[in-house]
């Protein structure tokens, strides 16, 4: 196997995201965009005196005056709009290109008076996979006014939505971001960063001046006056930036180093006052959503009957499931098999799928597997009507969603 | 008449070909771009090197305030201009109004009070207008006195009604230790 085959396998094999994945991703990211800055007054920004105008070289000779207070706000609706149907994935590509354009320009602005935040940076990049690098189609209004098209489409050869360009640009921008903070903090003050009281004293500065209110107020202080463990946090956090690396090649240190870097984040606000909300919201992109596997060409059953359900046997939540399930879905026929009937076995095997241990649900429609809740939100979707308003819970992340199955089952 | 080499299967092969090729362009540009931040030591928007709290190095040109001391005996300069002899000690900018009641200060150091604009974006304003006109030290003040009024008709903050805003220059002194400090302020603007 050659090297470039090798390097793309690994990519590939640590930024598994389905279309599912990804339309999720996008309804969380527009969506929080919007709630984030609906109360924003970009207005605020063209009132301010134009000798705080600080455009880069090349864009010297565009005037804070274009931006007149009207046609800012103009602009902030336009882009509450496209944020809204980009959210809830209404003509998705076109409120997505729509909603990255106009935002660039809001912030932009924003950014070219008296300073330059970096902090609305990263949900830029975030948009832009989303409507640049990838169409997230799923988890949307446009699947469900359009569905013939969309069904027309897929009745072809599988399409690539870019979910694995997406998800994989977003992390490596992350990354990158981490690792640049590290490298100039290295550059800047070499090593002594973490070990000359640095951030004892900033710890001190924020506390005493009274600067913005820390979420725990005191915890600066505290910090401050141990100025030896706020040298090892500093050493811990230099490592945890120089390491974020490693989230793009390695699943384990997706899973550790990940949430690390989110709770440095929150820290940040907790501590000092200073939030990165909008960084925070980038995270989603290490997140799974969905449980599907659509079965390999050759294990394909070529079964047409009802969608059939595996389920644990052992579980009195599971058997009053079913039995709720059978009495109101009488007519939609879903077929279920307790684990450990010698048909689940077969079916198991002839699908190519395993049930492991502690596992709940399992349901094979057409040529897809759903396993854990994501077989149990479809068993609702459907029951049709408004059961499958229950597709809105793969809003939630899996890793929460899952543990629930265990709990119940007990 | 000229014939293009492509069968009616090999169009949309090549459009795909075309479009994978854009993407994957989409993709590296701007992870090269970033990643060429790991290396040098500049700030720009959009593609940066978060240099947040790394204390960057100087430019090789700066103009600015500088302290000397004369030393003892000799009474020889001596440049005083490393944070070492001062730290820990922070001077900022705060912003305080007076109550329209009884003319008494309040600090409102809070972002809440000036929404969406951010200390941060503030003080950086301040510092820019100090070096501007007296015009435009006006115009930033009113402007904050603006954003004040409206935040708290919008119910953003509870802050009284203010007479007027003033901007002290504060410098904070920890040398004592992190439970003795002080601090002394200088006014530098009011509107």
């Amino acid at each position: 196997m050659s090297f470039s085959r090798l390097a793309a396998d690994l990519l590939k094999r640590n930024a598994t995201a389905s279309p599912l994945d990804l339309g999720v991703m996008r309804c969380w990211v527009f969506g929080l965009l919007f709630v984030h800055y609906v109360r924003h007054d970009f207005a605020a920004f063209a009132r301010l005196p134009t000798v705080l105008w600080r455009p880069p070289f090349w864009l010297r000779s565009l005037s804070m005056e274009f931006f007149e207070p009207s046609r800012v706000e103009a602009l902030h609706v336009a882009w509450l709009v496209l944020l809204a149907f980009a959210c809830i994935g209404l003509l998705v590509k076109i409120s997505g290109l729509g909603a990255l354009l106009v935002g660039v320009i809001l912030l932009w602005f924003e950014n070219t008076v008296a300073y330059a935040n970096a902090k609305d940076v990263l949900i830029i990049w975030a948009m832009y996979a989303l409507a640049v690098l990838s169409t997230p189609d799923q988890f949307s209004v446009d699947r469900l006014l359009f569905r013939r098209r969309f069904e027309d489409a897929s009745r072809g050869a599988t399409l690539d939505k870019g979910e694995f360009f997406a998800t994989y640009f977003v992390r490596a921008m992350l990354a990158l971001m981490f690792c640049s903070a590290a490298m100039s903090k290295l550059r800047a003050s070499g090593i002594h960063w973490g070990t000359n009281g640095t951030l004892a004293n900033l710890f001190a500065a924020k506390a005493l001046t009274g600067d913005r209110s820390p979420r725990v107020p005191g915890l600066a202080e505290a910090l401050a006056r141990h100025p030896m463990w706020c040298d090892v946090l500093a050493r811990g956090i230099l490592l945890l930036e120089l390491s974020a690396p490693l989230v793009l090649v390695s699943e384990w240190a997706r899973r550790l180093v990940a949430p690390s870097l989110f709770v440095m984040l929150a820290s940040f606000w907790l501590v000092l006052g200073i939030s990165f909300p909008m960084t925070l919201v980038c995270f989603v992109f290490f997140l799974r959503f969905s449980d599907e596997m659509e079965l390999p060409a050759s294990d394909r059953t070529g079964f047409t009957g009802p969608p059939r359900v595996v389920f644990d046997g052992g579980s009195r939540w599971c058997h009053a499931c079913v039995r709720c399930f059978e009495r109101k879905a009488a007519s939609k026929s879903l077929e279920f098999i307790p684990a450990d009937d010698a048909r689940a076995d077969a079916l198991l095997r002839d699908a190519h799928v395993s049930w492991s241990r502690g596992c709940k649900w399992l349901l094979l429609n057409g040529d897809t597997v759903y396993r854990g809740s994501a077989a149990f939100i479809e068993m609702l979707a459907i029951m049709g009507g408004g059961w499958r308003l229950a597709c809105l819970l793969y809003l939630i992340p899996r890793f929460l969603r899952d543990p629930l199955r265990f709990r119940r089952g007990a | 008449m000229v014939t293009l080499g492509m069968t009616r299967s090999s169009g949309p092969r090549a459009a795909r070909s075309v479009f994978k090729m854009a993407r994957l362009l989409a993709f590296l540009v701007p992870v090269s771009i970033q990643s060429s931040y790991l290396f040098r030591q500049a700030d720009g928007w959009l593609f940066e090197n978060f240099s947040l709290f790394s204390a960057i190095s100087k430019p090789t040109r700066d103009t600015r305030y500088s302290t000397y001391g004369l030393r003892q005996g000799d009474g020889t300069e001596l440049r005083l201009d490393e944070s070492a002899y001062w730290a820990p000690r922070d001077t900022r900018y705060s912003i305080y109004g007076v109550r329209q009641k009884d003319g008494t200060e309040l600090r409102l150091d809070e972002s809440a009070y000036w929404a969406p604009l951010d200390l941060i974006r503030i003080r950086a304003a301040l510092a820019l207008v100090a070096r501007a006109s007296k015009d435009d030290e006006a115009r930033l003040l009113g402007a904050l006195m603006e954003r004040y009024r409206v935040n708290a008709e919008r119910g953003r903050h509870r802050g009284p009604p203010l007479e007027s805003i003033r901007i002290y220059r504060v410098t904070y002194d920890w040398t004592a230790g992190v439970d003795h400090p002080t601090s002394k302020r200088t006014l530098l603007m009011e509107r």
